[in-house]
């Protein structure tokens, strides 16, 4: 489906990503889950770490939510 | 004033009541095999949603997994992220082409899937015998937790307890299968999220502690020292085991094969992650406060009523009814994925393997319209046989009987790599995918029974590595292409 430049704009000005910018979230996410025990930020406490992986994928849950609901963007940022 | 005793029975009556209620007007309507295994395919995102999430939780989740949180701390946030991060993710991408091959070529199970996919009748009767025995414990488990919280609490003897439970468990699901399953799942879905926020908040507000420092004395950095890496390899375990598992439970694809449309599997998973992170944050909440609340409890199957005793003697009345709906919701889809499998893999698989070609050809449906009705009554009494086989299960209460939940878990996990090839090589690789599926079971009862698994990890996920390796080996050695995968592209659209 090719998106039109002003739906996609519509879709940018209401914080809905491409699916390119959706796998890259993921994958970040998969990366923070597991280098969690290493990494210096943790100072010991993992639960930050949850709470930052449960904000970013809240994040990335809803604007596919909103992608759902918007007519016309539901493939775009696929290549 | 009512006492506890009277206050709890009457809630877990109510309740039932209740279920009893959504049951039969969920289940109205149930005229043919469609209808009873996968729900007519014509589900909205709201039921299957919480029909997940009500499978997922079980009786051992609501009893058992804060003691895990109290006893491991931070350790288990693995757990956490599986369900917040790698279960979204695989029903993303797994159930969303699974669900279109279920309308294509009308599956129910699984096993069916890799039967038809690697042409192979490995996963057609030995699969489904091999699920079945995996499955009956899992369907006893939730009878047993009822059993003893009804002694405990109520002072019910604990056999009657067990036959309450799976009496009215028979009434719905034979009425309805899994439409009458879905719509229970909403009120038990509620009921299971409800109490674990509230009672999280509560013992919060009761403890007066800082959410930002909960589990802090879990583990440190250092405790996570790649040199002794026990610790992380549980830590990392859990996010693979638990989060890639979740998605080949056949009581979960039920799930997958009976929604309406693409966009409301999407909607289901998005509904679905968001109850999973509200309550894989309570439950680190309630482990967290509990160790402030009844430190040095070295039972930690007993912290969840232990700490919540502690706060409120009535907060078991709320907690008898949360384990009723956790082990209800869970042991009723598993009662009907079960007789998805002996109906299609096994009963239908024989078919096949005796070389019926309409059989083959219509995945076992019914050769004959009038016929329809019939199919159905054969699935609710094979749904009587296994809830009476759960019955003498739970009643017994073999010793082993926790011991195979982990088993299962991992035996199941060992259908995802081949879902993954399946869905999106292009090899057929039909005996790859045999080898794997074997090797990938010995080594989940190899890593259980005999033999510690390494770096403190889960049977299941150190038996992905056989599995993965064989099915990767045959899948580079495979020289015939399968035209299956012009199937997954056109079920995408449907």
């Amino acid at each position: 489906m090719t998106t039109s430049s002003e739906t996609r704009n519509e879709a940018v000005s209401k914080g809905v990503v491409s699916k390119k910018t959706l796998k890259i979230g993921f994958a970040v996410l998969i990366a923070i889950a597991f280098a969690a025990p290493f990494t210096p930020l943790t100072q010991g406490n993992m639960v930050p770490i949850f709470y930052l992986a449960v904000a970013l994928s809240s994040y990335l849950m809803l604007t596919q939510w909103m992608r759902l609901e918007m007519s016309g963007v539901e493939e775009w940022g696929e290549q | 004033m009512v006492d506890r005793t009277t206050l709890l029975l009457g809630a877990v009556g109510a309740y039932v009541l209740l279920v009893l209620g959504a049951g039969y007007v969920g289940g109205r309507g149930t005229d043919d095999e469609s209808d009873f295994y996968v729900a007519g395919r014509e589900m909205g995102w709201i039921p299957t949603a919480f029909s997940m999430w009500a499978t997922i939780m079980s009786g051992g989740m609501v009893l058992g997994t804060v003691g895990l949180f109290y006893g491991f701390g931070s350790e288990m946030l693995g757990y956490g992220l599986a369900y917040v991060i790698m279960t979204p993710l695989a029903f993303w991408i797994i159930g969303d082409k699974l669900r279109g091959l279920g309308i294509s070529r009308d599956y129910y199970t699984i096993s069916e899937f890799l039967a038809d996919r690697f042409d192979s009748d490995l996963f057609r009767i030995p699969a489904g015998l091999v699920s079945i025995i995996f499955l009956l414990p899992y369907m006893a488990v939730g009878g047993v937790s009822v059993g003893i919280i009804l002694n405990t609490y109520a002072g019910m003897p604990y056999l009657q307890g067990v036959l309450l439970f799976y009496g009215v468990t028979i009434l719905y699901v034979v009425f309805g299968g899994l439409k009458s399953v879905m719509y229970t799942d909403v009120i038990q879905g509620i009921v299971g999220i409800t109490f674990f926020v509230g009672s999280a908040l509560a013992v919060i507000l009761y403890a007066n502690l800082n959410p930002l420092e909960l589990l802090n004395t879990g583990a440190s950095v250092e405790s996570f020292d790649p040199a002794g890496a026990g610790e992380a390899g549980w830590y990392w375990s859990w996010i693979i085991f638990l989060g890639l598992a979740t998605v080949a439970l056949p009581d979960r694809a039920l799930r997958v094969y009976s929604v309406e449309s693409r966009g409301e599997l999407r909607k289901t998973i998005i509904a679905m992650y968001a109850i999973f992170a509200a309550s894989v944050t309570a439950l680190i909440f309630l482990g967290g406060a509990f160790r402030s609340i009844v430190p040095g409890v070295e039972a930690t199957d007993q912290i969840m009523v232990l700490g919540l005793e502690e706060v409120s003697a009535l907060l078991v009345v709320p907690l008898a009814v949360a384990v009723w709906a956790a082990s209800m919701s869970s042991v009723d889809s598993q009662t009907i994925a079960c007789a998805a499998i002996i109906k299609r893999d096994i009963v239908s698989g024989w078919k096949i393997f005796n070389g019926d070609q309409k059989a083959l050809a219509d995945g076992g449906a019914p050769d004959d319209p009038e016929d329809v009705r019939s199919q159905m009554q054969f699935g609710r009494v094979v749904v009587v046989a296994l809830l009476v086989t759960s019955i003498y299960f739970a009643g017994t209460q073999p010793p082993f009987l926790w011991d195979l939940i982990s088993l299962a878990l991992g035996a199941f996990l060992q259908w995802v790599p081949l879902m993954i090839g399946g869905l999106f090589l292009t090899k057929r690789n039909k005996r790859g995918a045999e080898l794997a599926w074997i090797a990938g079971i010995v080594g989940v009862v190899v890593f259980t029974f005999f033999v510690s698994p390494p770096l403190g990890m889960h049977a299941g996920t150190v038996a992905l590595i056989p599995n993965v390796a064989i099915f990767s080996v045959g899948y580079v050695f495979s020289s015939e292409e399968t035209d299956y995968r012009a199937l997954v592209t056109d079920a995408k659209a449907t």
